[in-house]
Formats: structure tokens, sequence, C-alpha cells
């Protein structure tokens, strides 16, 4: 005996998406906005350019808050960016995670803080200093803190 | 071309992704609740820590060398893992291999680009996400896990090697013995050394036909035209996660001696082992199950057995599962052992939607299925607590579940919880 032929009844690839538009048909004037549907917009989209180098952290402490960036805020970190003179970064210092401005002055390079109450801190060679990713976004929760500040 | 893609002591690597002042120092992950050693950072394989080593005995080491120790943080490498595998797609198409390992296809960049192609792949993934790979590029897959190794093993490589040309694959060759090629088991590393066959040059040196005979036939001949720089075995790149059977075995924190404890075991690891075979829109026509005592214990008597159960018609439904799974203990257990693991295993997949119904089913697959579909969906939306188990689960799984993993040392889930994100003090 010989197979010709192998028939499935449910097959899963001859399966077509089709696209659910759920808007009531009144019979009347027709809704105006119908052929203008379209997606969501998605706060992903604009605040994480790429997912595969982005992390969250969370930050505490007010070094950075004529920057915007307030205790207990939510950073966006972008690890494939190169850092440059401005940015703001979470960088490592001496074995432990900071977040301030890049600051070059010709060769020297600063860390500076967004608070007159914080020093100036410079870099030298000899220091332990990289930096981890560049800050992208700042997420501040206006209204309902469920945090205890 | 084909470069594969290997990342560097991967767990120990997650960890200091996240706490950068561990680079340079010792540390070591464990196993599931704590057991054994799975991964080392090479200060701490310099120190003689041994892959798989139980945590007691190489405890007096640690503390001595103050050795840094994690549990296992499967979310963080899961994810980390994830983000590897995308930034790959990045450069060419991906073969996901392992957690921490894959093959891109580089046939589209031309012969004199290759090197700086797989350096800027190593370079992107160390600065995307700190973590250290090594790449090896080749014509084969086999080629291709040469080189990977070639290229970890030898610094002067700085994390790159390519076989790319025949002079080079041939000087590999005489240098590689059998038993560290891909696919060759130690047994039958030991056919070919009886036969005089001891590096990879030998293998190719015998004609097909002899490789046809004493290396597995067809597998054999295919293997030794990959070594020559001939592939034999393509890419497999479809995004197709389905698997072919979904384990779930842990240890427990505590000893287990009585059936009520291994019943709430069981039912727990079926449960999660349904929910990702729905996840893949199979069903199960088989059930193992399995106990076993610690077996690194000396004194203690040792048990330990498995059984797996047929099901008459193919499930993905927890319940009935775990009723299956609670008659395959029931027959295994034995009284007076204290237990260590059990573990849960399907298999026998079919796609969910053409299960084969048998005449006497009196189950109400229907009702059933949507049931399933609402669990699945409220847990998904409610998430999961600390030990990844569910808002709303099987009574039959146990409350309170005291026997469940000790992770004394986790880090926190950094990248998938809100409430475990990297903190920093500014």
């Amino acid at each position: 005996m010989q197979i010709l032929a192998t028939y499935s009844p449910t097959s899963l690839t001859n399966s077509v998406a089709v696209q659910l538009y759920e808007h009531q048909v009144p019979a009347g004037f027709p809704s105006p906005a119908a052929d203008f549907t379209e997606r969501t917009l998605d706060l992903n989209e604009f605040i994480v350019k790429r997912p595969s180098a982005t992390f969250f952290v969370e930050v505490s402490g007010d070094s950075m808050q004529n920057a915007g960036i307030y205790n207990k805020d939510i950073i966006v970190v972008d690890k494939s960016l190169r850092a440059v003179h401005g940015n703001i970064v979470l960088a490592l210092v001496q074995g432990e995670f900071t977040v301030k401005r890049l600051h070059y002055v010709g060769e020297r390079l600063f860390l500076r803080p967004e608070n007159e109450k914080y020093q100036l801190l410079e870099i030298t060679s000899e220091m332990d200093f990289v930096v981890w990713g560049v800050v992208i976004h700042v997420l501040h929760k206006l209204y309902g803190h469920d945090r205890a500040d | 071309m084909i470069a594969l893609i290997d990342c560097n002591n991967f767990f120990v690597s997650c960890e200091r992704v996240f706490e950068p002042w561990l680079n340079g120092k010792p540390v070591v992950v464990l196993s599931n609740n704590d057991g054994c050693i799975i991964s080392r950072s090479q200060e701490a394989k310099d120190l003689g820590i041994k892959m798989g080593e139980p945590l007691f005995q190489a405890k007096p080491l640690i503390e001595r060398e103050g050795i840094r120790v994690f549990s296992s943080n499967f979310m963080l490498y899961g994810d980390m893992s994830r983000r590897v595998m995308q930034i790959l797609k990045m450069f060419g198409e991906v073969e996901v291999y392992s957690i921490d390992e894959a093959f891109v296809n580089l046939d589209h960049i031309p012969a004199a680009k290759l090197e700086e192609q797989a350096r800027t792949i190593r370079e992107t993934i160390g600065q995307y996400l700190n973590l250290p790979v090594c790449v090896g590029v080749a014509p084969t897959k086999t080629l291709a896990k040469v080189a990977n190794h070639l290229a970890k093993k030898n610094a002067a490589y700085n994390g790159v090697a390519l076989l790319d040309t025949p002079e080079k694959q041939a000087a590999t060759r005489r240098h590689l013995a059998v038993e560290n090629i891909w696919g060759i088991g130690r047994r039958y590393a030991i056919k070919l050394h009886q036969h005089q066959v001891y590096t990879a040059a030998d293998l190719v040196d015998r004609s097909a036909a002899w490789v046809y005979k004493h290396l597995g036939g067809v597998v054999g001949v295919r293997l030794r035209q990959e070594l020559l720089g001939n592939p034999c075995q393509e890419l497999d790149i479809t995004e197709d996660i389905t698997r072919k059977n979904i384990a779930c075995t842990r240890s427990f924190s505590r000893y287990i001696t009585t059936l009520d404890e291994l019943q709430e075991a069981v039912a727990t690891y079926t449960t999660r082992a349904a929910e990702k075979l729905r996840g893949q829109c199979s069903a199960a026509k088989a059930i193992s199950v399995f106990i076993r005592t610690n077996k690194f214990s000396v004194q203690a008597p040792q048990y330990h057995r498995a059984t797996t159960i047929c099901l008459p018609v193919a499930s993905a439904d927890t319940g009935e599962l775990i009723r299956y799974a609670w008659q395959g203990l029931r027959q295994i257990f034995q009284n007076g052992y204290s237990y260590k693991k059990a573990g849960v295993i399907l298999s026998e997949f079919t796609p969910e939607n053409q299960v084969q119904t048998n005449l006497f089913d009196t189950t109400d697959r229907d009702k059933s299925k949507k049931l399933m579909a609402a669990l699945d969906k409220l847990n998904l939306k409610m998430g999961k607590n600390e030990w990844a188990e569910n808002m709303i689960s099987y009574a039959a799984g146990g409350i309170e579940k005291n026997w469940k993993m000790t992770l004394s040392q986790k880090s926190p889930r950094y990248s998938t919880h809100w409430k475990e994100i990297l903190k920093v003090k500014i």
C-alpha cells in the first residue's frame, strides 16, 4: 500500500489572520472615523529605543535634582549608546554606581552633579571608572505615590 | 560561513552585569536548591572549584578564599539570554542552540570582512549587555564549534577565532583530539582509539566507508564532511520553540518522607509543566514521574524510581495531568525513605487542536480548554510571586509548600520585575 496524499482537517498552516473592526454599523449616517482605524500609541516605543540594551534603574538621592531626576525616580538606561560630553550617565566609580553628568574640560573628565550642594568630581587615570550606560529618560511619578518618601 | 557565539561563564557573567565590582573576583552560581556549583568565573576555576561540585564539598575553599556565591536566578539568565539572541539577529539569521550559545549565518559577509564582523558581534554584546562572549567562525557548524573552543582556550585570539581557510582547518584537525569533537561521545572516542584514530586529522584520513561502519553510519559520514569544511547541517533558524518534551524537576529544601507531601510537590511541578505545554499549544500523551533520595548522602539508604503513564487521550489539562501524575507516583512511592528530589516530564506531544479523542472519553474537552485558557490568562495578568508560583493554583499543589527550594543567595530579578530593579544611590 502506498500513501498518495494526506489530509488534515485542521491544518495550522492554512490559517489566515483577519483584522476585526469592532465598531458598530448603524443604519444611517456612516461613521466618518471608520476608515481611520489605527493602532494605539505604545509608550514603550517612545521611551525604549533599543529594547535589548535598555534597563530600568531606581535612584535615590538628590544630587541630580536640577536635571529633573528626583529621589525614587526610575531612570531608563540605554547601554548601546557611547557616552559623550553632556550626557547623564550611570557610571561605576571606585566600585560604586552613581548617576552624574559627563563633563569634559579639554582632556580632563569630570562627573558633574546637578545640585549646588555637591562637588564636581574629577576622574583621574588611576581611578576605577567605567560608564555602565547612558540615561535617556526619567520616569517621575506625580500622582498617587505608593512609596513612603 | 557560520559563527558560533558562546557566552563565557554565562550565569556568573549575568550576575556581574548588575554587580560589576565582582569582575576579576571569584564567583560561583549554584543549581536549584543551592545543591551544586553550575557556573564558575575564571578566578573560581583557577582556585580549583570543580564543575558540578556539591556546595558542601566546596564550602571550606569558598570560605577560605572569600568566593562569592549566588543561588540560580533563572528569570535573570533567561532574560539576558533573550537579549543576546535579539542582538545577534542584527547580524544574520540565528539558530538558538542553548541558553548561552547560538549560530549566526554570515554567508552575506565577504571573506575579507569576516574577522571584523566577528569582532563587531563580540563588542556589541559587550557594549549592550556587558557579557563576555567568544566567537568561532568556520564554514560548518562542527568547525565553528571547534573555532569557538580555540577562541575560548587561547587568550591570544582575543575572543575571536576563524577557521576560514583549508590550511587553518587542516592545521587544527591535527591537534584536535577526537573526544573533543562536537558529537563524539566518550564511548565512541574509546572505540576510535582502538583503531588508532586519535585526532580529527586521523578521522578524516579514513575513508567515508570506514567512518560509516565505525562511527554511527550516515551521522558519522556527515561529521567527517563537516570536519573537512563541507557543510552538512543547515542552520535551524525557525522561530518555533516547540519542545519535544517538557520537564519540571526540583530538589526539596528538606527531606520529604510522606506520600502527601510528595503529592504536593508533584502536583506543583505538573502544574508548571502543563502551563508550558499549553504555552506551545500542545497536548501530551505521556507523563513520567520520578522520585529519588539524596545521592550525595553516604549513610542514608538510597532509592530512586521512575514511571511513565500513557494517557488514553492527549491532554493539556492541569487537573487531569495531576491525576495521572499521582497515579504514577503512588506506583513508585516506597515508605521509609527520605526523598530529596522529584520530577515530572511530559512527552509524546500532539498539536492541541489535533487531539484524537476516543469513544470512551468522558471528559468535556471543550470545557477543560476554556477553563485552562481562563486560568492562564488570569495568572499571566496577576503575575507570579517570588517562587514563580501562580496567583491561582490547584490546591493539590499544597498551600504552605515548605518543601520548596531554598534559594538563600538569589540576586534580584533586575530586568524582569519592577520591585527588584537595580537600585542606585546618587
